[in-house]
């Protein structure tokens, strides 16, 4: 009985008709103890499709693999830092073509307006001395702060002598 | 995609990938190569790869291009007979041990003299036991070519099989 049903399922597994469990039950029988002396031929056949599907040792490629995602474990940053690529280069770009405009609207004003006039001389004279003043009145300041802290250094220095 | 995920649905591929991989390019240290060059891949592509609804047959295709591409690479060398194909050697089931390594290379050799196409489709659904859709998918051609070539594959096989078969068992 059994020996016909398989010798049915071989014929259809030839014609290409069979479905996954027919081919599922020729496996089994064909790598089973029993099989008909006039089947035996395909034992071989049946046997090699099953072990050529089992597992080999690839831990090497699990190992490779573990140590790529480890090294990118972190997924952003690279993320980050390849998107702004563009980004940075388009800065650049609006940076130079702003400097450029710039350069080019002081040179334009420079060649089109005529010399300072002389109140604007005057004008900037004053302002050199008021920056001028402010400099100096900063400097006294600080001048007169460092004279403090040297009065403290050499108190404190007394006092440690005196400890002594 | 998470890690975890990415362990569940791809790295335990790694067997059908590589598999797959050795049907076509038939060296083993290229097949080990080609299968972390598709899981790094992925894990590389993880935000796009999350949302492919088929990842198997995903996998298996990109791990076939590859293999394609690496025949078809200039540095790639064919030996006249494989040196690959240990997969079935290292298994010490008790069927493996009864079968002589006569008879396996001999079904290799002829597993190997099938047009890339056929060879693939009998892999895969003979060895890796795929459904028709599936194969399909992963060849993008269409079930009827899948059934096809399963069809002129297994005729090949048969016909080669019975002719080396006064010796092979």
């Amino acid at each position: 009985m059994e020996y016909n049903n398989i010798k049915e399922l071989l014929k259809k597994y030839w014609a290409g008709e069979t479905d996954l469990q027919e081919e599922s039950t020729l496996k089994t029988y064909f790598t089973g103890a029993d099989v008909h002396p006039s089947l035996k031929q395909y034992r071989a056949l049946f046997t090699y499709f099953k072990t050529a599907g089992e597992d080999k040792a690839l831990d090497s490629i699990d190992a490779a693999v573990m140590d790529h995602i480890q090294d990118k474990a972190v997924p952003k940053p690279s993320k980050v830092r390849s998107l702004p690529r563009m980004l940075q280069i388009a800065a650049a770009v609006l940076i130079l073509m702003g400097a450029i405009s710039v350069f080019w609207n002081s040179n334009e004003s420079n060649g089109n307006k005529p010399p300072l006039a002389s109140n604007e001389s005057e004008e900037a004279l004053k302002a050199y001395q008021e920056v001028k003043l402010a400099l100096a009145m900063v400097s006294n300041k600080l001048d007169s702060g460092k004279k403090q802290a040297l009065k403290g250094l050499s108190k404190t220095k007394t006092i440690s002598i005196l400890k002594k | 995609m998470t890690l975890e995920v990415y362990t569940n649905e791809f790295l335990s591929m790694k067997q059908r990938l590589y598999r797959l991989s050795l049907s076509i390019v038939r060296d083993t240290m290229v097949a080990e190569d080609v299968v972390q060059e598709v899981l790094i891949k992925i894990w590389n592509k993880r935000e796009d790869a999350g949302k492919i609804e088929n990842k198997p047959a995903w996998a298996m295709k990109m791990t076939r291009n590859l293999s394609i591409d690496k025949m078809r690479s200039k540095h790639f060398k064919t030996g006249s007979i494989p040196e690959g194909y240990d997969v079935v050697n290292k298994t010490h089931t008790p069927e493996s041990i009864t079968q002589s390594n006569d008879t396996v290379n001999t079904i290799q050799e002829i597993m190997q003299n099938l047009p890339e196409t056929q060879r693939v489709c009998i892999q895969l659904r003979d060895i890796e036991e795929m459904k028709y859709q599936e194969i399909a998918d992963i060849l993008k051609i269409s079930i009827d070519q899948v059934k096809v070539n399963i069809y002129r594959a297994r005729n090949y096989i048969k016909k080669m099989y019975l002719k080396t078969d006064s010796y092979g068992v």
